[in-house]
């Protein structure tokens, strides 16, 4: 194999200098795009807001899947890959999420978006060539989803018809992430297997939603088993992380390790749930039933993904520490409890003030959530600097020695991290 | 377990670090403070430690990651740098991240990491 080294640091450079300039501005662009997106959340709930462009309430799931978290998912992944044209897919995908909330003529928002997914999957490209893994090929496979949104977009199809491929896009990327993580935990051939018949099951289903063509779907035509085996594919793929996810281990930890499991974990349930409502309910279109098919997998299982891993994300990509706090399992809980009253006493039960309340707390969660995050990376700054907030050693490394104790007696500095974290 | 994973018993010659002349070891046994959050287990005993060399003052560590799309590569770098950088007789860490050999998590990982993370259950 080629060697292949990168990144290679500067010796003893301040962290946050050994990322390109560029990453906070892209950063501040994906914040941006959310605030977009959730105010086109709260104008579809029905509250009375100033709409802004013309068709930017028409487009929260796109400005929320493909241009936030596209932005975000492709600068994570430019920061590792290490290289500099890597940035041009957060560029491009922030850029194109700009121009849908400044409602650019044409469709140059939706061609950038587009662009953006290209690059991503140049990125997994050359991961594979290093890497050629079966959890590689499912990542490069998301980021396939992301461009066939894109296209169907472009190509003016329904919304509600290739929301699917948004879908395929996070799922991917997210179980192909815990497909790797997985090999810690001596995850057999079989398991492997498994998740390819699953993920298998879930891309089969993509494809096949396909057949019910670009139109907005009419209250009473069949329903083409598109999205019913896609469902199948999403509780599989649920089952597959409730048995060999490394998150069952994890639970057992403290402090920020025990934090990202419960969010995994849960979000998987919703995960499930979301799987169980494709598979049955079949067709999406508008309504409360395609209100709960889509956030139950958007807002429960995804963005408790993100909740999950920005402790660790943030500090990587921006170079600045964000330790973590229990107080960062508020906003968690909030958004599981909130998801319930909006799906179960407001869709379920058909009641618009639930359905509003929860839908507001929702944003809530997510917002009280970045507030949280961006205090603690800001304070951390301010702080005098000081070594790396990780989960102690005492947790994280085998019993038999004293050498901490041993070397803090001598006076020499051992990373001893903040006091509530995990020992 | 190959020379890329841990030393769970390494020599730790503590008055050579206070002097200012850490060996390899004990830099080696320090980075078992670099934590991967997400799994609470140190990438000393995860075996993503190749080695680990202390040259005119410089700790040169040698390294890899799980795989190039990890995105937790920057945060453990910065979290190395944190940890030697203050170290007696290191004025200067340099962290190279390669791919080859690659990982392989049934090789290198030490056996109480796999016994934490549930192998063989």
């Amino acid at each position: 194999m080629e060697p292949v080294n990168s990144p290679r640091t500067g010796l003893t450079a301040p962290a946050g200098h050994r990322r390109p300039p560029w990453v906070p501005p892209l950063i501040a662009i994906a914040v941006v795009l959310l605030l977009g997106g959730l105010w086109d959340g709260l104008m579809y709930m029905g509250l009375p807001l100033p709409a802004g462009s013309g068709t930017m309430s028409q487009d929260h799931g796109q400005l929320m899947v493909l241009g936030f978290l596209g932005t975000l998912i492709s600068l994570e992944r430019a920061v590792a890959l290490g290289k500099t044209w890597g940035y041009l897919a957060p560029a491009a995908a922030g850029a194109g999420g700009l121009a849908i909330i400044a409602g650019a003529p044409g469709n140059v928002g939706e061609a950038l978006i587009c662009g953006g997914g290209l690059v991503l999957i140049a990125i997994f490209a050359v991961v594979y060539r290093i890497q050629p893994a079966l959890h590689n090929a499912v990542l490069a496979s998301g980021a396939v989803c992301w461009v066939v949104a894109a296209v169907l977009w472009l190509a003016g199809w329904d919304i509600a018809k290739f929301v699917p491929w948004l879908a395929g896009f996070l799922v991917l990327t997210i179980t192909g992430e815990r497909l790797e993580l997985s090999r810690m935990t001596g995850t057999s051939r079989l398991g492997r297997l498994l998740f390819a018949g699953a993920a298998g099951l879930f891309g089969a289903g993509l494809i096949a939603s396909l057949a019910a063509g670009p139109a907005a779907a009419v209250p009473g035509e069949a329903v083409p088993p598109g999205i019913r085996v896609t469902g199948a594919g999403l509780i599989a793929l649920a089952l597959w992380l409730a048995r060999y996810d490394i998150a069952r281990r994890t639970i057992r930890g403290r402090g920020v390790t025990r934090f990202m499991a419960a969010a995994l974990l849960t979000g998987y349930a919703w995960l499930a749930v979301a799987g169980g409502l494709w598979a049955g309910l079949g067709q999406m279109s508008d309504g409360r039933v395609y209100d709960t098919e889509l956030h139950a997998i958007f807002l429960g299982f995804v963005m408790s993904m993100i909740f999950a891993h920005a402790p660790v994300i943030i500090p990587s990509v921006l170079g600045r520490p964000m330790p973590f706090r229990n107080y960062l399992y508020i906003p968690l809980v909030l958004l599981h409890i909130s998801l319930i009253l909006r799906l179960a006493g407001g869709d379920w039960a058909a009641n618009i003030d639930a359905w509003q309340w929860g839908g507001s707390l929702n944003e809530t969660a997510i917002l009280l959530y970045i507030v949280m995050a961006g205090s603690l990376v800001v304070r951390s700054r301010k702080a005098a600097r000081g070594p790396r907030e990780t989960p102690r050693r005492a947790a994280a490394a085998p019993p038999p020695t004293d050498l901490l104790s041993a070397l803090e007696d001598l006076g020499v500095p051992t990373g001893d991290r903040a006091e509530d974290l995990p020992r | 377990m190959n020379d890329t994973g841990s030393t769970d018993n390494a020599a730790l010659d503590l008055m050579s670090l206070v002097d200012g002349q850490p060996s390899p070891e004990t830099l080696r046994e320090l980075l078992r403070d670099v934590i991967d959050p997400e799994i609470g287990i140190n990438i000393v005993d995860l075996g993503l430690v190749y080695n680990v060399r202390l040259s005119q003052g410089t700790a040169a560590v040698r390294m890899t990651l799980t795989t190039p799309g990890c995105p937790l590569g920057g945060y453990l770098t910065d979290a190395i740098h944190d940890t030697l950088q203050d170290v007696p007789g290191v004025t200067g860490v340099d962290v190279q991240i390669v791919w080859d050999p690659p990982w392989n998590p049934d090789q290198m990982m030490s056996d109480w990491a796999k016994d934490q993370l549930g192998w063989n259950r």
